[in-house]
């Protein structure tokens, strides 16, 4: 049963079939695409969001995704890899042009960090937390996201992609352009580097 | 805090906030549509060109399609069409024709990914293990595994090398080309459909080892091969492709003398073949980085000899300075290392990750693989240290399901 999916968690009712049919239709028809649209954005929204943790740049990031996907449909060939797979390859380069900009532009931001913490809070989703109980979470993931932050764009990719996106080691190493061996050492790695690094921010901040 | 803990804390849903964006969301749909419709609209005016192209190409080609079904139905009732059958001769047998025969010779080419031209060669092979290759640049290599010797004629220089060569271990045998066609399994892995090759009528055998593919093409009716093409999963982007086959030919004792001719030059080398190790990767590496063509000290992109091969004869020692034998010994860094990788099975598991990374950083692996035998890896680090990880239970094989974001 699986096999006949796209393999896609947030599409996971579309067998693949229909997913061939949407993308044969979306060629030629615009309301297509935006159903296309429509079905991946919040997935590559919060992945792209959860990687750079700026809204701006995650808008920009998922925008430049979705009129890649436009431009280059033409060119998709179903050779049994999910689409999701091929979406992801498209937002992962974009996330990493952001984040090599980011690295050699320093951005002046009229907002202190606090407030873009404060600004992200207003993005959440509706889960049934509390307030109390988001601004827990979002310390969490801060610590998590600085973690990573530190780690070689590579490694952050596959630990993203895998624990962010519940991918398989074989769908990251489709998006990466890699293989399963590689995605599986860089991930080790980066679970490592990352143990490291939470452990030295405990230190500190038990200091 | 263990590797294990950190995963399970990525996979927490707890950590890990879910966004939602409604007014961009809303805003890149009008976009995107926009985008799709503009996109589409130009094609739409040169749709009814592109069907009527379409029609006369459909009508072209069921015209072509009906002479050719013509003429293979002439072909046939002539007796000179393709056969569509399954194979006549065995596949043990031509495995045996290859194995059992005194001589062989044949044309190989040596196909590498990034070099302008291909390494054109002649081979003679007497058994049970004297090879002579004919190089296009005039070289002349004479091998005799008994006598453990190779001669190297350079015809224009008129020098030579006179190389005592080491026993040849397992490895060497492994990376040895006409060995791996004298010792092919007895079944092919796969067979490949009949085809029209060289004015023969070929069958195809596929055979996989170890991750490399052999494809062997034989004449259908007599089982004499015609054609191999072999490609190395450890050597992507090269290529052999060998034909002209020729078996049980006389083949005079001074193709394969070892004495060199008069008038030339001659030097005497020794190499250690069967000792290559990891070693030899290091010193590649080391070499690589600390050459003065790579001021940045970034480690090679690949480990892919195609990638290399014009970088590494750019890096080789210039013709002027010392003697042959000199220049090959300080350029051995720059080879010997294939050597090591050639071998290496799909067991093995081997990677490369050095491209862009820096001689010295110790937190980077450049290079890892499972030595025969071990639980653990063995890796090669930035600095070129070695350690050897166990990879453990890495945080792999276990499904995670992610909510939907919608």
């Amino acid at each position: 049963m699986e096999l006949a999916l796209d393999g896609d968690p947030a599409t996971q009712e579309r067998p693949c079939e229909a997913t061939q049919e949407l993308i044969g239709r979306a060629l030629a028809d615009p309301a297509a695409m935006g159903e296309l649209y429509r079905i991946y954005y919040d997935r590559l929204f919060n992945y792209a969001l959860r990687r750079l943790a700026r809204v701006a740049e995650a808008e920009d990031v998922t925008a430049a995704t979705f009129l890649k996907m436009v431009t280059h449909l033409p060119r998709y060939r179903w050779t049994g890899r999910p689409f999701s797979s091929w979406l992801f390859s498209i937002l992962v380069n974009e996330i990493t042009d952001c984040l090599r900009t980011r690295s050699k532009v320093r951005v002046v931001s009229i907002e202190g960090d606090e407030q873009g913490e404060a600004h992200l809070i207003n993005f959440l989703a509706d889960s049934g937390l509390s307030q109390s109980e988001r601004l827990i979470q979002m310390e969490r993931f801060k610590a998590l996201h600085d973690a990573l932050d530190g780690l070689p764009l590579k490694y952050q990719d596959v630990v993203t992609l895998r624990y962010f996106e519940g991918l398989s080691m074989k769908e990251i190493a489709r998006v990466t352009g890699s293989n399963t061996g590689l995605v599986k050492w860089r991930l080790y790695q980066a679970l490592r580097k990352l143990a490291t690094r939470l452990r030295q921010s405990d230190r500190k901040g038990s200091e | 805090m263990k590797p294990e803990k950190i995963a399970q804390m990525l996979s927490d849903e707890d950590n890990l906030p879910r966004f939602h964006n409604p007014a961009h969301r809303q805003a890149l749909e009008r976009k995107v549509i926009a985008s799709a419709s503009r996109q589409l609209s130009p094609k739409k005016e040169e749709h009814w060109i592109m069907t009527l192209l379409g029609n006369r190409r459909q009508g072209k080609m069921r015209w072509a399609l009906a002479v050719v079904a013509l003429v293979i139905i002439i072909g046939i009732m002539a007796g000179i069409g393709p056969r569509f059958g399954g194979p006549n001769v065995a596949f043990a047998d031509i495995v045996q024709k290859i194995r059992n025969a005194s001589t062989m010779t044949f044309n190989q080419i040596v196909q590498v990914k990034g070099l302008p031209h291909d390494l054109r060669i002649k081979v003679m092979f007497r058994a049970p293990g004297a090879v002579r290759r004919e190089m296009d640049d005039g070289t002349i290599q004479i091998q005799d595994h008994a006598q453990q010797k190779l001669l190297t004629l350079k015809g224009l220089s008129k020098h030579c090398i006179l190389t005592e060569l080491s026993p040849s271990g397992e490895k060497e045998q492994k990376g040895n080309l006409i060995e791996r066609l004298r010792t092919l399994p007895e079944r092919a892995s796969q067979t490949l459909p009949q085809k029209q090759m060289d004015g023969h009528t070929v069958q195809g055998y596929l055979i996989h080892e170890s991750g490399n593919d052999i494809t062997l093409w034989a004449d259908a009716a007599t089982g004499d091969p015609v054609r191999v093409e072999y490609e190395a999963s450890n050597m992507p982007g090269m290529r052999m492709v060998m034909t002209n086959f020729q078996f049980n030919v006389p083949l005079a004792d001074s193709l394969f003398s070892l004495t060199p001719p008069a008038g030339y030059i001659v030097e005497k080398a020794q190499t250690n073949n069967t000792s290559v190790t990891q070693q030899d990767l290091i010193n590649f590496l080391r070499f690589w980085v600390t050459h003065p063509r790579h001021k940045d000290g970034l480690f090679p992109p690949s480990l892919n000899p195609g990638e290399l091969a014009k970088e590494s004869k750019l890096m080789e020692t210039p013709p002027d300075q010392g003697t042959m034998v000199e220049r090959m010994k300080a350029d051995a860094p720059l080879y010997r290392w294939m050597d090591f990788i050639m071998p290496m099975e799909k067991e093995n598991d081997w990677h490369y990750d050095g491209k862009g990374i820096k001689f010295g950083d110790a937190s980077q692996p450049i290079f890892w693989w499972k030595p025969k035998g071990a639980k653990s890896y063995r890796v090669i680090l930035g600095d070129l240290s070695v350690i050897d990880e166990d990879l453990g239970p890495a945080p792999t094989g276990e499904k995670i399901k992610r909510p939907r974001t919608r």
